[in-house]
C-alpha cells in the first residue's frame, strides 16, 4: 500500500495551484460561492467566463483527450484537479453536464461534423448543455420513456414531455433521449437526439424545489422539428448512447468526500465558536460525524485504487449510498449541536438541500436493489 | 495511489485459509511458520509487517479461529519489539517467533508493580491460559512474569464470545522482572493500537464469512414459493451488510498499514477510526446475519450465531465505541475546557 500519487501527478496538482493563484480572481470565488449553478444570469455570465478561462488554459475538461482540448488526463490527475479546485474555491464548471457525461457520448458515438460543431463551444461553456431523460411516467424505470420522435423527411417531430433536468432553464442545449420505434422491446425503441432548446415548440418551465431555489426544469415539446442530423448514434440505439454517458462518472465520484468533508470541518468549526465541544454529548455526535466522513475517504480511496490497480472492487457502488447518509447526518448533527441557531442562515438551507441527496442520480432504494443484483448476484425483485 | 493488498499478501491469505479450511477452527497456526511473522529474521522470524499479520487474522476471524495466536504472535511481539532490551529479545522472541513458548499480554489499568511484586485483575485476557509468559504494561513500563509464578491465578473467564479464549488472571504480589528501560507509554500505546487493529482485520474476516453465509441461505430458501433473497426488505439488509462490511475493510487495511508505516499521532487516528466504527458497524452485520437466518438463526444447532458472539466481543475488547470516538474527538478537536 502506498498513498502518495504518482510525481506526474504532484507536477500536474504543482502547476494548476499556480495557475489558479494567478488566474482566480474575486469576481468569479464570489459568483461560485453565491447560489452554484442555480444562479442567476449575470452569475451565469461570470461563470461562463470563468470556464472559458479554464478552457483556454486546458483546464475545464482535463479528463478530454487533447485533441479536443483536454489533457487526456487519467484518473488521479482528474482527482488532483478536483482536490486543487475544491482547495482554492474555485466555482465549479458551468457546463458539468456536458463536460462530463454528454462529451463522451459524443465522442463515441457523434459524426465528426457533430463533433466539430458542439465539442468546443461546450469545453469553453459557450452552450451549456442539459440532458432531457427522465419522464412524470419514467424516473427510476428510464427506459419506460414515451417522448416520441417522429421521422418526417428531413426531420424528427417531437412531442412529450421530461422532467427533473438539471440546469434545464440555463440550457442552450439538451441531450433528448426519445422513442422513435414504439413497438419495439422498451430498451431497444429509444434514440438519442442533440436538440436546440431556441427551437419553436420548446417550453422551459423551471421547478421550484422544496429550498425555493430552481435547480431543475420540466421541458415541454410540442411538434418541435428537430434536423435528422441532430440524432447521435444510430437510430434506435439511444439507450447504449445514453450509458455511455452514464459510465463517465467515475472520478467524480471517487471525490464526493471533499464537499462533505469540508461541511463536517465548517460545523465542527462553528461549533467550537459556540462553545459546543466542552460539552460531552456535543464532542460524541460530532466524533461520529468526523468517523462517518473519513470513512467515506477510505471507501472512496478503495475505490478509486480499484480502478487504477484493475481490482473489481464493490466499494464503487456503495459510495454513493455512504456519500447521501453522511451529507444528511452533517443536516442533522448540525440541529442538535448548533440548537435554534441552525434554524436559519447557511445551515438552515443545507438542511433542506439535503432531502435531495438519497434521490437525486437515483434513489436509495434503487441504488440498494441495483447493489443487490449486481454485486451481491440475488435474484431480481419483484 | 495504491490500496491494494500484494500478490505476495493475497497468497498468503489463500495459503492460511487452505490451511484452516482443512485443520478447523484450533488448527496450530505455529505450523504454518505464522508465530514468527512479525519478528525480524535475525531473530529467526519472518519479518513481515501489520499487513501480513493482518490478512492472517481476517482470515482467523473467517474461519473463527479460537487462537492462540494474535496474544504472542501480534501483541506481545510488537510490545516486545517496541520496550525490551536487544538481549531480552533474542531470549523471549526467539522462542516466541519458533513457536517453542507463547506469551499474553496483561494491560488492564488496574494492575499496579510495587518492589518486583505485581497486584491487579485483568477479567478478559486474550489467550492467557495458553501462556508460558505474561508480559505486563504497568505503570507505564513493561514487565514479565512467568504464568505458573506463586500469586498468579488464571481461569476462563465466562464470556458471551465462544469462540475466542478469554481468561480472568489475577496478580496478587505476584513476581514479576522489568524489561527494558525509562518510560514504556509510547511503546505500550503502539502495541495495544497494533493489537487493536488486528482484532479490526479478525472481525472483517468474521464480519465478512457471515454476509456470505447469509447472502447463501438467501439465495436458496424459498417462502411463498421464491428465494427470500428476491424480497427487497432483505437484499437491504444483506446490501446494508455489505456496506458495513467494506468500510470496515477500507478502515481496517488503513490502520494495518499505519501501524508500520505512519508517524504515531495518525497511527492512533487510523486504529481508533477503525476500531469506533467495527465496534458499532460489525456487531450489526452479525446480528443482521442472525435476522436474514430467522428462525433458525436463533437456533443453538446453527452456529451462524458464532459470528455475532465474535463480532460482539470485538466491539468491547480494547475500547469500545465512546472511549474511541472520545479518543476521535480529542485527536480532530482537541481538547476542551469542561470537558
Amino acid at each position: 500500500m502506498d498513498f502518495s500519487y504518482p510525481p506526474e501527478a504532484e507536477a500536474f496538482r504543482a502547476e494548476l495551484r499556480a495557475w489558479l493563484a494567478a488566474n482566480l480572481d474575486e469576481r468569479f470565488r464570489a459568483a461560485g460561492a453565491a447560489r452554484g449553478l442555480a444562479s442567476g444570469p449575470e452569475q451565469i455570465t461570470l461563470l461562463r467566463e470563468w470556464n472559458a478561462w479554464l478552457a483556454d488554459a486546458g483546464y475545464a475538461a482535463i479528463h478530454w483527450p487533447r485533441e479536443y482540448g483536454g489533457r487526456g488526463a487519467g484518473l488521479i490527475e482528474q482527482v488532483v484537479w478536483v482536490e486543487e479546485m475544491h482547495r482554492a474555491g474555485a466555482p465549479p464548471t458551468v457546463n458539468p453536464i456536458g463536460l462530463a457525461n454528454i462529451a463522451p457520448a459524443l465522442m463515441a458515438h457523434g459524426s465528426e461534423a457533430q463533433k466539430q460543431r458542439f465539442l468546443r463551444r461546450m469545453l469553453r461553456g459557450e452552450d451549456i448543455w442539459s440532458q432531457g431523460f427522465s419522464e412524470p411516467g419514467a424516473g427510476s424505470d428510464l427506459a419506460s420513456l414515451r417522448t416520441g420522435a417522429l421521422r418526417d423527411g428531413a426531420h424528427y417531430l417531437v412531442n412529450g414531455q421530461k422532467t427533473w433536468t438539471s440546469l434545464g432553464a440555463q440550457a442552450d442545449w439538451c441531450q433528448l433521449l426519445v422513442r422513435t420505434d414504439p413497438s419495439a422491446p422498451k430498451h431497444r425503441g429509444i434514440s438519442c437526439l442533440l436538440v436546440d432548446l431556441r427551437l419553436p415548440g420548446v417550453d422551459v418551465r423551471p421547478i421550484t424545489t422544496l429550498t425555493g431555489e430552481s435547480d431543475f426544469a420540466e421541458l415541454f415539446f410540442r411538434d418541435v422539428r428537430v434536423p435528422a442530423d441532430a440524432l447521435l448514434g444510430a437510430e434506435n440505439e439511444g439507450w447504449r448512447v445514453a450509458m455511455t454517458t452514464l459510465t463517465a462518472e467515475r472520478a467524480g465520484v471517487a471525490t464526493l468526500h471533499l464537499g462533505v468533508r469540508g461541511r463536517i470541518q465548517a460545523l465542527i468549526e462553528d461549533a467550537r465558536a459556540a462553545g459546543a465541544l466542552a460539552d460531552a454529548r456535543h464532542r460524541e455526535r460530532l466524533a461520529r460525524l468526523y468517523l462517518e466522513g473519513e470513512l467515506l475517504k477510505l471507501l472512496s480511496e478503495r475505490a478509486l485504487s480499484g480502478i487504477v490497480h484493475q481490482r473489481q472492487g464493490p466499494e464503487g457502488s456503495l459510495v454513493k449510498l455512504v456519500w447521501s447518509q453522511t451529507e444528511q447526518r452533517v443536516a442533522e448533527v448540525t440541529a442538535e449541536v448548533l440548537g435554534q441557531a441552525a434554524l436559519g442562515g447557511r445551515w438552515a438551507s443545507a438542511r433542506l438541500a439535503a432531502r435531495s441527496y438519497s434521490i437525486a442520480g437515483g434513489t436509495t432504494q434503487v441504488n440498494r436493489n441495483i447493489v443487490a443484483e449486481r454485486v451481491l448476484g440475488l435474484p431480481k425483485s419483484t | 495511489m495504491n490500496f491494494e493488498l500484494t500478490p505476495e499478501q493475497e497468497e498468503l491469505r489463500a495459503n492460511v485459509r487452505r490451511f484452516l479450511g482443512e485443520r478447523g477452527a484450533s488448527a496450530p497456526l505455529a505450523e504454518l511458520g505464522l508465530t514468527g511473522l512479525l519478528v525480524p529474521e535475525s531473530l529467526g522470524g519472518a519479518g513481515l509487517g501489520m499487513l501480513e499479520l493482518g490478512v492472517v487474522l481476517e482470515e482467523c476471524g473467517r474461519a473463527l479461529h479460537a487462537g492462540p495466536f494474535a496474544a504472542s504472535a501480534l501483541f506481545a511481539t510488537r510490545l516486545l519489539l517496541a520496550a525490551a532490551t536487544p538481549a531480552e529479545q533474542r531470549e523471549l522472541l526467539r522462542a516466541l517467533a519458533a513457536g517453542e513458548r507463547r506469551a499474553a499480554v496483561l494491560s488492564d489499568a488496574s494492575l499496579r508493580e510495587v518492589g518486583g511484586l505485581l497486584s491487579g485483575v485483568e477479567p478478559f485476557a486474550l489467550e492467557a491460559g495458553d501462556a508460558d509468559w505474561l508480559v505486563v504494561a504497568a505503570n507505564g513500563a513493561v514487565f514479565v512474569s512467568d504464568a505458573r509464578a506463586q500469586g498468579v491465578r488464571i481461569e476462563a473467564a465466562e464470556s458471551l464470545d465462544g469462540t475466542r479464549r478469554l481468561f480472568r488472571v489475577a496478580f496478587d504480589g505476584a513476581p514479576v522482572r522489568r524489561l527494558g528501560a525509562g518510560d514504556a507509554s509510547a511503546a505500550i500505546a503502539s502495541a495495544v493500537d497494533a493489537l487493536t487493529a488486528g482484532l479490526v482485520a479478525d472481525g472483517v474476516g468474521a464480519a465478512a464469512r457471515a454476509l456470505e453465509r447469509a447472502l447463501d441461505y438467501a439465495k436458496q430458501r424459498e417462502q411463498f414459493g421464491r428465494p427470500i433473497g428476491s424480497f427487497q426488505a432483505v437484499q437491504h439488509l444483506l446490501v446494508d451488510m455489505l456496506q458495513d462490511v467494506e468500510l470496515t475493510r477500507a478502515a481496517a487495511y488503513y490502520a494495518l498499514w499505519a501501524q508500520d508505516a505512519a508517524p504515531p499521532a495518525e497511527r492512533a487516528r487510523a486504529t481508533a477510526l477503525a476500531k469506533a466504527f467495527a465496534s458499532e458497524a460489525l456487531p450489526r452485520v452479525g446480528a443482521t446475519a442472525i435476522q436474514v437466518f430467522g428462525g433458525v438463526g436463533f437456533t443453538a444447532e446453527l452456529d451462524i450465531h458464532l459470528y455475532y458472539r465474535r463480532l460482539v466481543s470485538l466491539s468491547l475488547l480494547h475500547g469500545g465505541v465512546s472511549y474511541q470516538l472520545e479518543r476521535i474527538a480529542a485527536i480532530a478537536f482537541g481538547t476542551e475546557e469542561g470537558s
